[in-house]
């Protein structure tokens, strides 16, 4: 336990000394959405140096630099990483960080289960990447799992012993989620300031409460569908294997029950992140705060009932395609009232574009082009033609690339200052937004014409008639591989850069919320004594009803 | 807010949201028999393979609408085992319980057990569909050389949607999977 020696001898704060002291054992909120987002980085730059592997594979016909088997797992762990170790572990930290800034909270409710949600993480993707990197650095064993990230059987059961692994990290990261959900609402229903009623509250708050209620929901019933995985390949169960009277396709019932409210626990946050900036950059409050609420709740039932979109193709009845399709297709009414208010919200507004604002703009049209293309998708006689092929793949890349991620890089540059006390260096973050825009259109654009045209997911060659687009999505996807290292260096710069411009409290001009009220950098303990509310102060609109 | 004290209050939270998670998991669990009842009463389709007595057939035959039906067997790459009908098609009536002939042998040279995997097509014929004997209900033990008959006793009831005038029965043979799959899983290289 060495003592820090950079630490400072005339701090206030009464941070823990020693790196044990401050990191392992720590149960600060901010600390601990520090250490998510950091953990959360790292997994990005892992999960897309496989992506880049993909896409190395894929720039032309034929197979150039992996074994099949490689490239299937590459597949798979790209998406398992990126979706448990990137995405969702990037907005528990924003959830970290800011909730009790924005709620007026001393802490997070629970500091200690806090510490081990966070702790979990790094063993759950020590255990997911072991069998894949004891390959790659040792050649033991038979790599990673390869089945795909929906691990479907009896596919995924054909895997070896990291069959048990996938299973054991999907367990841990399941917990850890479920602990950060638990967190979250005891701290949102408990931590509140008083005055800070629930329709008083900033509308990211609001997509963490509901995010956190899907993920109590759904994280189980994932962790019960690889048990019953798990006791099928070891215990001679047979719940998906027809020998037994089981089935395959009950297996992506389970998933996708799971699995598509897992899509919106992935994009709600970023919807309230969204609403956060556009009103601070447009200088107006959001447009129809309580329809944004509602929308967000809508969204989250409506969830629930969607799951076999995924699977129109399995042989289902035909009353159940149905229902499934208009389930689906309702989704956009609330969806849409989101889009529309943020236009709305802009409309008339004195806007600026800095970096923040650019990435809300970008995710308010990329997304909108995901969501577009998932409308299509719903549409079950046009399904059999898109199914499996690069248009889902260029789908749900819009909605979780230009979505999700974009909506962390959002809230990246709009509270790094926050977080620092220091002005990240602007123009750089200039250069990150375009960089990333025109390369992720070019990388997922294409993959639309592909999949149309009837190129399949998950393979590692194709017909030469693919050849052109998958040409120009390569090259996109290494350009924004590399404009990400810029998005590094600005984090890491703004951090440590001591020459750079001080940030005020406020930070900027339109930015309303009590998270503004307390100095840059945020102090260690912050809102000991509960703050006093005023709502002319707060965020969004209409809170005087 | 109340007055209860806030570590009173977030271990209320606590508890209400672990009891929920542990209700997810067990909802988890509760979907693979919900799956059946929701095939059955929902959508028409039997995915158990358990004898029944049709209940819609007590007045007997009554109408002369004839069915064709088709069998078609496979054996899993994993036996060494053949499946044939004794036709392979049948014509039957709504309602008239009709009996064919299947035989397998085993052309192995050790003794290996099976189980056969019933479908049938359409699957909307699956709930009208009654079988009271069947070698799909039970796994089945061949020595080497074995040669074994067994009969399948069906009614299909009149029911049946109309436009239905030809169902395939349809056998697969797997072998029975080894408890403990785990020797055979570390013994195969993964590939």
């Amino acid at each position: 336990m060495a003592h820090d020696a950079t630490a400072h001898h005339d701090d206030h704060d009464h941070k823990p000394h020693g790196f044990v002291n401050r990191w392992l054992y720590a149960t600060n909120h901010k600390d601990i959405g520090t250490m998510y987002l950091v953990f959360s980085l790292v997994m990005f730059f892992l999960g897309g140096l496989m992506a880049m592997v993909i896409r190395a594979e894929l720039m032309y016909p034929g197979l150039q630099l992996v074994e099949p088997e490689f490239f299937n797992q590459m597949t798979t762990m790209h998406a398992l990483v990126m979706i448990f170790g990137a995405v969702m572990p990037a907005f528990v930290g924003l959830a970290n960080w800011m909730v009790p800034l924005m709620v007026g909270a001393p802490d997070m409710a629970l500091p200690r289960m806090n510490n081990w949600s966070f702790w979990i993480m790094p063993f759950a993707f020590t255990v997911l990447l072991l069998p894949l990197a004891l390959k790659v650095f040792f050649g033991i064993g038979g790599g990673g799992p390869a089945g795909g990230w929906t691990l479907y059987p009896p596919l995924s059961l054909q895997g070896g012993d990291n069959v048990a692994f996938t299973i054991f990290a999907v367990h841990m990261m399941g917990i850890s989620s479920i602990m950060g959900a638990i967190n979250i609402i005891a701290t949102i229903l408990n931590m509140r300031a008083p005055g800070m009623d629930l329709l008083k509250m900033p509308v990211f708050v609001w997509s963490w409460l509901i995010t956190a209620f899907l993920l109590i929901a759904v994280m189980p019933v994932l962790a019960g569908a690889v048990t019953m995985l798990l006791t099928d390949k070891f215990f001679g169960t047979t719940f998906f294997s027809a020998t037994g009277g089981g089935d395959p396709v009950m297996f992506q019932h389970i998933f996708w029950f799971f699995g598509h409210p897992e899509v919106y626990i992935m994009i709600l946050p970023a919807f309230g992140v969204v609403s956060e900036i556009i009103p601070t950059f447009a200088r107006k409050p959001l447009f129809g705060y309580q329809a944004m609420v509602y929308a967000i709740a809508s969204i989250a039932f409506l969830s629930f009932i969607v799951w076999a979109h995924h699977m129109f193709t399995v042989g289902m009845p035909l009353g159940g395609e149905l229902f499934f399709m208009y389930a689906t297709m309702l989704i956009a009414v609330p969806t849409g009232i989101k889009v529309f208010n943020w236009v709305f919200t802009m409309w008339k507004g004195s806007m600026t574009f800095e970096t923040p604002m650019l990435f809300a703009l970008g995710f308010v049209i990329l997304f909108t082009i995901g969501g577009f293309s998932g409308l299509m998708l719903a549409i079950v006689p046009a399904d059999f033609q898109y199914h499996d092929t690069y248009f889902v793949v260029a789908h749900f890349h819009y909605v979780l690339v230009t979505g999700a991620v974009f909506s962390i890089m959002a809230a990246t540059y709009y509270w790094l200052p926050k977080w620092t006390g220091r002005m990240y260096n602007e123009s750089l973050g200039n250069w990150h937004f375009w960089l990333s825009t025109i390369f992720v259109n070019l990388l997922f654009f294409p993959q639309h014409f592909l999949g149309l045209a009837g190129m399949p997911r998950r393979i590692p060659d194709y017909n030469v008639a693919f050849a052109d687009w998958n040409f120009v999505s390569s090259i996109g996807g290494f350009g924004f591989g590399l404009s990400q290292l810029l998005f590094a260096y600005i984090v890491w710069d703004c951090a440590r850069n001591k020459s750079l411009a001080k940030a005020t409290d406020q930070v900027w001009e339109g930015a309303r919320g009590l998270e503004w009220t307390v100095s840059s950098p945020a102090p260690y303990h912050s809102f000991v004594t509960p703050p006093v509310i005023d709502d002319s102060k707060l965020a969004h609109g209409d809170v005087s009803h | 807010m109340s007055d209860t004290p806030l570590l009173r209050r977030n271990a209320r939270v606590l508890r209400w949201s672990l009891l929920a998670t542990g209700a997810a998991f067990g909802f988890g669990f509760a979907l693979a028999p919900f799956y059946d009842v929701l095939c059955e009463k929902v959508f028409g389709i039997r995915p158990s393979q358990t004898a029944s007595e049709t209940t819609a057939c007590a007045a007997g035959v009554v109408s002369d609408r004839e069915l064709l039906v088709e069998f078609d067997t496979s054996i899993s790459p994993e036996l060494p085992w053949r499946l044939d009908a004794a036709k392979k098609s049948v014509k039957v009536r709504p309602c008239e319980p009709t009996t064919v002939t299947f035989t397998a042998t085993n052309d192995g040279r050790i003794a290996l057990t099976g189980r056969a995997i019933f479908t049938v097509a359409p699957s909307e014929a699956a709930i009208h569909l009654s079988k009271t004997e069947c070698f799909c209900f039970t796994e089945q033990e061949l020595q080497a050389g074995q040669v074994r008959e067994m009969p399948v006793r069906f009614v299909i009831d009149d029911q049946l949607p109309a436009d239905v005038s030809r169902l395939t029965f349809r056998y697969v043979f797997n072998p029975v999977a080894k408890p403990l799959a785990m020797a055979s899983s570390v013994a195969q290289p993964n590939s």
